[in-house]
């Protein structure tokens, strides 16, 4: 193939190429964007960036020319993906003191819990009806609480369903209050490096392929598509990948029709908004970084809903349930999971296993264990500097998924690496080298629990 | 002759330690001779000899040492309890049957050896006699013509054990005193115990003389020299002493019915032995026993219930079975899934038992003997409403709980693997999913839950 080019042409231009943006996840493995911004530019390098520099076509394969990616913003803390451990990273960095940004590439912030149609809290407390996610987390509940239909089943010990609007907006106005910059509708595709250490991310919107240059970057894409396209070390998973939905009209079913009998199935649960009912999907295990398999469990699980709220309607009662809206966004539940310098296993959970660095601690979904902590470590590449993971990517072994990528428990996570994001950019060091002890003392200020 | 020699310096030592301090150590026995009888209340020493077996029995039965094994040893002492068990088929717990060999061995010389040294329950009853005369002033009432009840006891059990069922195992005094102290208070087990220390605040000795199995089995043992020394009695023909109450056997009258009788009540043990577990009403599937537990038939016959296993239990999922529709197994230990499940880092039932009830065994070996097999209802399952969940493959110790996708239901559906699943219950005590529509037009229903544990075909 190579042939034709020389081997010196050749590398110029695969070395530079950047690629697809919206193919975000076959990212991994793939040359990393190699910027040109410090060093002189090399050979090839075009300085116009405004032009049009078209793809081509070189013996078959789609060659991307080396081109200058406009570095249009600076920041200290960077957090890539909003969901909630991003939400919570970013509001936790910036009341650290620092300058915060955030990208994200849909048009609201919480990720899954919002977006994604997940609405039901899940595993903030542990024996003893002891809530452990305290924090942003819990402030954000709170905020919940005093809007209207905002959240229901707020109650010790049972796990509350939240209403994703109002969710949407109060992530939204808690990141209005500290003013963080944000880049919505931009799907980050690159990390750029320098060395072993990020030093920010290059991203794709309407405004085109543009970088933002960071001191830390907290990668809370939930696939960890950030570290991978650093390079970090991480575990490619598949886990059930299903699209929840939502009901409604749920005020006007007959019950006396069915009295005694089984509830039909995919009737959901209750939401706080009167009437209208969440249903969960697990769907299949499925490779959630395969663009065509994310596109055929879409169109598959949409014609599933259509066909199980048919079959709701056709129950006697129930004639007049209707489908007010699938998730927009797919529910992918694990993906990729770092490998850190430290890895949660469910064996040390059952032990109660604690972490001298601990930064945060996890629930269970029903109460049913003890608390268990969320070490620094978990967040940390191994090889990787200033990238901190929070969320569903988090390191951790297959059987701890359930326990690790649950809200609450991202909510802590996130605060943790936007805790210590700030503490790093505060104290001018590497993440790897951040205080514990600092970062305790913040996340503490921050009302976080720490065990 | 080393050790000796050194252990009589080290005496004459403290001798004339003792001495160059002389007053201060005067003083100090002379407080702790008061104290001590104060407590023992008596001079003699035999009196003191039981005190002190009382209590190595509460220490051992508490337990107050810090050795799991240690609730077995009373029990074990128990030659009734060994033969009984061992004519009902106990197996491979020999080591159980050697304390009981040399017990059984010195009653056979020494009358009486154990009551009169070691029981506990019956100083206890002493106690409980001595005090209703003095404070209660209860009538004492004399048991002298009740017929000798342990006697026909033990053998009917023997021979019960022998045909199927140890009928009277349970009534074991050591057995007993374990259950009063060891056995948890709100599993009644302390309830016969109770009666049987109650019984001797208006007839005292009645137990001790005429009911107690044990009894009538250290004077069965000691029959061969009670009958050489009636021989020796009356080739002499020496006028009979009086004879102390537990040889009234020489008197040849009583002999020759008492051994008609006792063919009638062993004759009457075997019938009853061989036809109990057909009486008392078979359940199948049995019930859950705790792992190691021999087969449900023996099982019941040879659990001499003296919860030792219940008292074992950390996480306290033994409890004894009360129900009535199988009572050849009454009282004996079930397993509840209710509140907690079989520690997956605990073996502690499987090492207590003195009867051979349940096998002693190892952890690994625990981990792989099954209670029962876990069972799931789809229908109950929070996946069949499309809940997250997925909870009992987290807790499965055993890693037999996975899920697959189907398609037709359109989730995932939790499966079990039969070879791995040990009936530990911790999927049942965790599971979320149960049958709460049901019960909730009807609350009489009871609650089921998605996974229930049965037992193995
Ligand atoms: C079907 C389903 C049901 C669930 N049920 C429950 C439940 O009942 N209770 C519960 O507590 N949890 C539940 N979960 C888990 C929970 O919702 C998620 O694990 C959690 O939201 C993960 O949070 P996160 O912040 O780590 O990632 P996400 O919520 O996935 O957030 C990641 C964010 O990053 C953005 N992003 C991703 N890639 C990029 C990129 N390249 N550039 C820019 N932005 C990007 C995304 O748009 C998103 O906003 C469920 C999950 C699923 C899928
Ligand atoms: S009873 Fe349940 S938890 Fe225990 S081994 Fe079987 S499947 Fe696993
Ligand atoms: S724990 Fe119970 S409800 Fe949950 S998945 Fe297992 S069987 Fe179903």
């Amino acid at each position: 193939m190579t042939s034709r080019l020389s081997r010196r042409e050749w590398m110029q231009l695969y070395g530079g190429a950047t690629i697809g943006g919206l193919a975000a996840g076959s990212v991994s493995g793939v040359a990393r964007a190699d910027l040109a911004s410090r060093n002189d530019a090399p050979a090839g390098v075009q300085a116009d960036v405004t032009g049009v520099q078209p793809c081509s076509l070189v013996n078959g394969q789609v060659i991307q020319p080396q081109k200058v990616i406009p570095s249009i913003h600076n920041t200290e803390v960077l957090v890539v993906g909003a969901g909630p451990a991003g939400t919570c990273a970013a509001i936790a960095a910036a009341r650290g003191g620092a300058k915060v940004t955030i990208v994200e590439r849909y048009n609201h912030f919480g990720g899954l819990s919002t977006g994604g149609l997940v609405l039901v809290i899940l595993g903030h407390w542990v024996t003893g009806k002891k809530q452990v996610t305290q924090g942003i987390g819990e402030e954000i509940m709170q905020r919940l609480d005093k809007l209207d239909r905002g959240i229901v089943n707020r109650r010790d010990g049972v796990n509350p369903t939240v209403d994703a609007e109002a969710l949407k907006h109060v992530t939204g106005e808690m990141v209005l209050e500290e003013g963080i910059d944000v880049f919505l509708h931009s799907w980050a595709a690159e990390a750029i490096m320098d060395d072993n250490v990020v030093r920010g991310i290059v991203f794709q919107s309407k405004s085109g392929r543009q970088a933002i240059l960071a001191d830390q970057v907290i990668d809370t894409t939930g696939d960890g598509d950030i570290f991978a396209a650093a390079g970090a070390d991480h575990e490619r998973r598949k886990y059930h990948i299903g699209l929840p939905y939502r009901i409604g009209n749920l005020d006007r079913v007959d019950r006396s029709k069915s009295n005694g009998q089984r509830p039909p199935r995919h009737i959901g649960s209750v939401t706080p908004i009167p009437g209208v009912n969440w249903v969960n999907m697990h769907g299949p295990d499925a490779d959630g970084l395969d663009v065509r398999e994310l596109s055929r469990l879409e169109l598959n699980h949409r014609r599933q809903i259509w066909k199980q709220v048919e079959q709701l309607r056709s129950t006697p009662g129930y004639e007049e349930v209707y489908l007010m809206e699938t998730a927009p966004q797919m529910g992918v539940r694990i993906s990729r999971a770092l490998k850190g310098t430290e890895n949660l296993t469910l064996d040390g959970v059952k032990k109660g296993q604690r972490f001298v660095d601990c930064v945060g601690v996890g629930g269970a979904w029903n109460g049913d264990h003890q608390e268990w902590d969320i070490p620094y470590g978990s967040l940390l590449p191994t090889k990787i500097d200033n990238l901190l993971t929070a969320g569903r990517s988090l390191s951790h072994e297959p059987k701890m998924s359930d326990l690790i990528r649950v809200i609450p428990n991202c909510w802590v996570s996130g605060q943790a690496a936007g805790a210590a994001a700030a503490v790093a950019v505060r104290d001018n060091v590497l993440a790897r080298e951040v205080s514990i002890p600092k970062v305790r003392e913040l996340l503490l200020e921050q009302k976080a629990y720490l065990g | 002759m080393k050790a000796a020699d050194q252990r009589r310096a080290r005496s004459e030592n403290g001798l004339s330690e003792n001495r160059s301090d002389s007053n201060n150590a005067k003083h100090r026995s002379d407080h702790l001779h008061f104290w001590v009888r104060a407590l023992f209340a008596t001079r003699r020493q035999r009196e003191r000899v039981r005190w002190g077996m009382l209590a190595v029995s509460l220490a051992l039965c508490l337990p107050l040492v810090p050795w799991t094994k240690a609730t077995t040893v009373l029990p074990a002492l128990s030659p009734f309890v060994a033969i009984g068990s061992l004519l009902a088929g106990a197996g491979g717990t020999l080591s159980l049957f050697g304390a009981a060999s040399c017990v059984a061995l010195v009653c056979a010389f020494r009358r009486r050896f154990l009551c009169r040294f070691v029981c506990p329950l019956g100083l206890l009853q002493d106690c409980a006699a001595s005090a209703s005369f003095r404070s209660l002033s209860f009538r004492r009432v004399s048991v002298h013509r009740v017929p000798r009840i342990g006697h026909w006891l033990v053998l009917m059990t023997w021979c019960g054990a022998a045909c199927g069922f140890p009928l009277f195992l349970w009534l074991d005094p050591f057995s007993l005193f374990s259950a009063l102290f060891g056995g948890v208070y709100r599993d009644w087990l302390w309830v016969v115990p109770t009666v049987v220390i109650a019984m001797s605040l208006v007839l005292p000795q009645l137990w001790c003389t005429k009911l107690c199995p044990l009894g009538a089995t250290q004077d069965m043992l000691h029959w061969p020299v009670t009958w050489r020394r009636r021989q020796t009695c009356s080739k002499k023909r020496s006028p009979l002493r009086p004879t102390p109450l537990h040889d009234r056997v020489a008197v040849p009258r009583r002999a020759a019915m008492s051994s008609a009788g006792f063919v009638l009540a062993g004759g009457l043990g075997g019938l009853l032995g061989s036809r109990f577990r057909r009486l008392s009403g078979q359940e199948s599937p049995p019930p859950l026993r705790p792992p190691g537990a021999v087969d449900e038939d023996q099982f019941a016959a040879l659990c001499i219930r003296c919860g030792n296993c219940l008292q074992a239990c950390p996480p306290k999922i033994l409890r004894p079975d009360f129900a009535p529709n199988r009572f050849a197994g009454l009282a004996a230990p079930l397993v509840h899934f209710d509140t907690d499940y079989c520690r997956e880092d605990c073996h502690a039932c499987t090492q207590v038992c003195p009867s051979g009830a349940i096998d002693r065994l190892t952890l690994e070996q625990k981990l792989k003997h099954p209670i029962g097999l876990a069972q799931i209802e789809f229908n109950l399952c929070l996946l069949a409403y499309d809940k997250e969940c997925e909870i009992c493959e987290r807790v499965c110790p055993m890693e037999a709980i996975s899920f697959a996708w189907s398609e037709q239901e359109y989730t995932v559906i939790p499966q079990l693997d039969v070879d791995r699943c040990n009936g530990c219950g911790a999927c049942v005590v965790a599971c979320p999913g149960d049958n709460k529509w049901e019960r909730k037009g009807n609350p009489n229903i009871p609650r089921r839950k998605a996974i229930t544990i049965n037992q193995r075909n």
